[in-house]
């Protein structure tokens, strides 16, 4: 027996133990430096307080801030936000631990023998459902996933969890404060990430079983729908709207009144407050007063937006859309930057925009939405100007729910569905729902949650194909009916993936047993399940319908259902309820050994759990995002004040870090030709940066001020820029950063280096091709139009000497998709390089070329591509032929592996294969090429006949 | 909410607006004139630019991102202080 106290003190001490544990794990694997994607930028957002991707993260910023300022060297400060993420993650598995146990305790120990004792079998029990629940999730992929890097993810998983907490403590004292706190943490999350909102419908069922003796259907129906609504009022009435009234203060302020910017805004956030602390001690009904302070609460939680503006006016280096001033603050939360998806009445990716006959011109039709103002382009005037109106156009066939809306993934649509049946030239609603059900919740929902509590095929994103990203459970029989293919044939490159996690389903079936348990536990544990089901749906499907996804997505977005995960945890650690007591009620004799010995069986799932997932989420170690950003920086000559053009994600933000965080290259700068078609970026880039001078742009702001120069008709062959002439044969016109880049080119004279990062794609700057000179990681545009050159001197300058190599030579590393992509960018410059030399007869430097690759990139972190046959034809020209047919017959082996496999697929599921089957097919070819050769002959005899007859196989299916 | 809590939001809440005034100060790219004036580059060095503007090192100051972010976050910490404190 345990008395209450002893148990609160016990249950708190097991929190902290779940905390410690996740803290440890999260610590040894956490990332020593910036990671991909976001990461780096978030980094740079929080050490020097610079403004990021709307909408933003204010709080983030303040926190990660902080944390930055432990080290004093700047190479650690990435570290230390990184480990912000883990102690948050951490934080939050202690939350989720007190929620398992909050609600395993009301369904175990039966409300009238609250205030008893409780028997230790019990206790046991409890504290195990904790325990398991809590681990389970914190080795779970998706969670882990966030926990080792600076996302905001992380973050907003803690805000969760104590806000889901915070709700049972209220439940437990029903004390006035506990709701502020809510409210005023709900305020702070709009500076973290919106996730967080989603949690307040199944806040509103906790108090409306609370408050409620007689529980209804009607009841339920009316929480959900207040409580839909309380997130509704929130999202799209405070959040914009506060900023809204914001800016009819300024018009009033400046433009009719004639004040100075921003007058209106202090005045307006003066009266807002007063008139809102004074109404509350006006008040007097309980009710309303409390609601004021949740209001006041939001509001001082939502102004760390201060922050943003502040900043924003800074003029900080990185300054993503510019938000210092009311009306672009406005548009930075609304994120407008990234269009408008249609929710439940809309066009479809076919409708046709409908047009009238106005002359003798078809014109289309359009609504004209609201003004959008910003601040006069002539700063001698202090006034806001209309510089465009909101555009909307009206389209021939709209229809409800449109799943499959963006005109731009036609293409990417029809292939998901194999052909779509239209009707009056839209989708019918059966194909649009098979649509919706298909890719939206069935490969972009389902899929990540069985990742994470039954297994995961590997770490290569999907889209769709049967060798990429799937869900697997580990049974072999089951698998191969879900692939439909041979998994015992797998390619090694597959079967040794380390992102290949099989849990036996085991987290599922604990979950659904948790369920079960739950709902059938009496009124009590009825509740509870609605609860929980309810935050399992906002925070899951929910957002599925929310963000109406295409496909051909840049990176899996599993993160994103981190919350529902969160809630299915809940029901894992139920789920050890349920196991202990079917055992417990067999032998009431040995009922605590009994227990211990359950607890002990149902531990052993999140173990299992840990030993999978840890090689793919072990991040020490790993510096190649700074030092891939590092080297596409150290490309660029040392004279002159070189200029970058760049284009992605992972070839700006890993530049950005370099420069702000850790001050490499300041005399460079980054220009990413995505921003570079706004006026807010060709504004910055006329700014001076660090010791980079201003970018040589000569046009004024109110030339290309948004809605001016978007897109401008040319009837121009070439155009002249020095001595030098650029062809522009087949353009019809100029985007706006296509524009800027010839301005830039012409004002430079060749005098200023520009350089095109190699990730650029072939579709950008399609005119400048002929002007490429290959020098590292970016090509510098000459003036001389010779096509495509490789100036050998520098290349192998950089890559011998100025670059690094982010430590891929350490064992035991853990390279995923995207750092293994940037390094076979780097393997290919290499086989560039020796291909180069060994034309030039410089052996000896290409041997050197070849040292370095195996030294710096060994093919058991690297495997090698095709780019390898250089170094192979080095080594064979050079005498070495065992080294040569090491990587010979790897690549044959390989690629024999992997055609042998592809031709298990079931024919129906194969053409998704095509791609990988005949880039192997390639590779072995090659490779027999370079075989035959240099006489290999023992070699390419034993596999001439297997490339023959996967050649057959090929055409007999095609 | 009682007066102790009162209290403690009010000094978070100034807390945070101090925090936000010593954010605030000017842009990163200064004309020549201001530039010389605050940084006494000579006028070559400017010149040397070849650019009509010079950046400005001083929006990375110890004050306006150290000491400002520091105070505000201890103000939005406080106020949790604030809500929590019992009667």
């Amino acid at each position: 027996m345990m008395q209450q106290e002893t148990f609160k003190k016990l249950n708190t001490s097991m929190a902290w133990l779940a905390f410690a544990i996740a803290a440890i794990v999260y610590c040894l694997t956490v990332e020593p430096t910036a990671s991909l994607w976001d990461c780096p930028e978030f980094i740079a957002c929080g050490y020097k307080l610079e403004i990021g991707h709307p909408p933003g993260a204010p709080i983030f910023m303040l926190a990660a801030n902080l944390f930055s300022h432990l080290v004093s060297n700047p190479s650690q400060v990435a570290l230390m936000v990184n480990l912000l993420s883990a102690l948050l993650s951490a934080g939050c598995i202690f939350f989720l631990f007190l929620t398992i146990t909050h609600f395993s305790k009301k369904v175990i120990v039966k409300s009238k023998e609250l205030d008893n004792a409780i028997a230790t079998p019990q206790v046991i029990t409890i504290e195990a459902c904790g325990l398991v629940g809590a681990l389970a999730y914190t080795f779970s992929d998706t969670f882990w996933f966030s926990a080792v890097e600076a996302e905001v993810y992380a973050f907003s998983s803690f805000l969760t969890a104590l806000m889901f907490w915070l709700i049972l403590k209220w439940e437990d004292q029903s004390e006035d404060r506990w709701i502020i706190l809510i409210a005023y943490i709900t305020g702070l999350s709009i500076g973290v990430h919106l996730l967080c909102l989603l949690c307040l419908p199944a806040m509103a069922f906790v108090v409306y079983f609370h408050q409620t003796k007689h529980i209804t259907w009607m009841g339920i129906l009316k929480t959900l729908a207040a409580g839909s609504l309380l997130v509704g009022m929130i999202l799209y009435g405070l959040i914009p709207g506060v900023v809204n009234i914001g800016g009819w203060f300024e018009l009033l302020f400046t433009n009719m009144l004639g004040c100075p910017y921003n007058t209106g805004l202090i005045c307006y956030i003066v009266l807002l407050t007063g008139t809102l602390v004074l109404t509350y001690y006006k008040v007097k009904r309980h009710i309303l007063k409390l609601s004021l302070a949740c209001l006041l609460m939001i509001l001082a939680g939502y102004s760390s937006y201060g922050v943003i503006f502040i900043r924003a006016n800074a003029q900080t280096p990185m300054c993503e859309n510019a938000p210092d001033n009311i009306f672009s603050l406005g548009s930075y939360l609304n994120r407008e930057q990234y269009g408008k998806t249609p929710l439940f009445y809309g066009p479809a990716y076919c409708s046709e925009i409908d047009c009238v006959a106005e002359g003798e011109y078809l014109v289309p039709r359009q609504k004209e939405g609201k003004a959008v103002y910003r601040p006069a382009a002539d700063s001698t005037k202090q006034e806001y100007e209309v510089v465009r109106r909101d555009i909307d156009y009206l389209y021939k066939n709209n229809m409800y729910f449109p799943r499959m809306h963006s005109s731009r993934h036609s293409k990417a649509y029809e292939d998901w569905m194999g052909g779509v049946e239209k009707k009056d030239g839209i989708p019918t609603e059966a194909e649009n729902l098979r649509f919706f059900l298909s890719y939206q919740v069935n490969f972009m929902y389902w899929r990540y949650f069985l990742w994470n509590f039954v297994g995961r095929q590997n770490n290569i994103q999907g889209h769709g194909e049967v060798e990429h990203g799937n869900w697997i459970t580990g049974f072999r029989w089951i698998d191969d009916r879900l692939l439909g293919c041979d998994t015992s044939k797998l390619p090694s490159d597959l079967k040794d993936n380390k992102g290949r996690n099989v849990f036996y389903a085991l987290p599922l079936l604990l979950g659904l047993v948790g369920m079960l348990w739950q709902w059938r536990e009496g009124r009590e544990g009825k509740q509870q399940f609605l609860v929980v089901m309810l935050l399992f749906v906002m925070t899951g499907l929910a957002i599925v319908v929310y963000l109406n996804q295409t496909p051909l997505q840049p990176r899996e977005r599993d993160y994103a259902y981190a919350g529902s995960f969160y809630a299915f945890a809940i029901w894992i650690g139920m789920g050890v309820g349920m196991v202990s007591e079917k055992v417990r009620v067999k032998r009431v004799k040995y009922a605590s050994a009994l227990t211990v010995f359950t607890a002990v069986a149902c531990l052993l799932v999140p173990l299992q759990m840990a030993s999978q997932t840890w090689d793919d989420h072990d991040r020490s170690g790993r510096y190649t995002c700074r030092d891939f950003g590092a080297n596409y920086l150290n490309s660029l000559q040392r004279e002159g004040h070189p200029i970058i053009l760049t284009n992605g994600d992972n070839d700006t933000f890993p530049l950005w870090y370099n420069h702000e965080v850790e001050g490499v290259r300041t005399d460079t700068r980054d220009c990413n030709l995505e921003y570079l078609q706004t006026d807010w970026y060709i504004d910055q880039m006329k700014r001076p940066a660090y010791d980079s001078p201003a970018l040589p742009i000569s046009f004024r702001h109110e030339d290309y001020q948004e809605g001016r120069m978007e897109y401008l008709p040319i009837n121009i062959d070439s155009i002249n820029i020095g001595s030098a002439t650029i062809s522009l044969k087949g353009k019809k016109g100029l985007y706006k950063n296509e524009l800027m880049v010839l301005e830039m080119l012409s004002q430079a004279n060749w005098e200023r280096p520009i350089y095109s990062s190699i990730s650029m794609g072939t579709d950008n700057l399609s005119f400048l091709h002929d002007h490429l000179v290959l020098e590292g990681l970016a090509y510098r545009i000459s003036p001389e139009a010779t096509g495509l050159r490789v100036d050998v001197e520098r290349l192998y300058d950089n890559m011998m000497h100025r670059f690094r190599y982010g430590g891929l030579n350490a064992k035991g590393l853990y390279v995923d998709e995207d750092v293994k992509h940037m390094a076979n960018t780097h393997q290919l410059l290499m086989g560039t390089l020796i291909d180069s030399l060994l034309q030039q007869n410089n052996l000896k430097r290409a041997m050197a070329v070849c040292r370095k690759w195996q030294q710096e990139m060994p093919s058991e972190n690297v495997p090698y591509t095709e780019a390898a046959l250089s170094m192979a034809k080095c080594y064979y020209m050079t005498g070495q032929p065992e080294k040569g047919d090491e990587i010979i017959c790897n690549l044959l082996q390989r690629s024999s592996e992997w055609l042998s496999w592809i031709e298990t697929i079931i024919p129906s599921r194969r053409s998704g294969s095509l791609y990988s089957q005949y880039t192997w097919l390639k590779i072995l070819q090659q490779a027999l090429v370079v075989a035959e050769q240099y006489e290999r002959n023992e070699i390419y005899h034993q596999y001439i006949k297997q490339y023959e007859y996967h050649i057959k196989q090929n055409y007999s299916n095609s | 909410m009682n007066t102790t809590s009162n209290r403690i939001i009010l000094t978070a809440s100034i807390l945070i607006v101090t925090g936000y005034i010593l954010m605030s100060g000017p842009e990163s790219s200064l004309t020549y004139s201001q530039s010389v004036a605050l940084h006494s580059l000579t006028h070559s060095q400017s010149v040397a630019l070849h650019s009509e503007q010079a950046f400005n090192p001083e929006i990375f100051s110890f004050r306006r991102i150290v000491i400002a972010p520091i105070l505000c976050l201890t103000g939005y910490l406080l106020i949790i202080v604030g809500i929590l404190k019992k009667q």
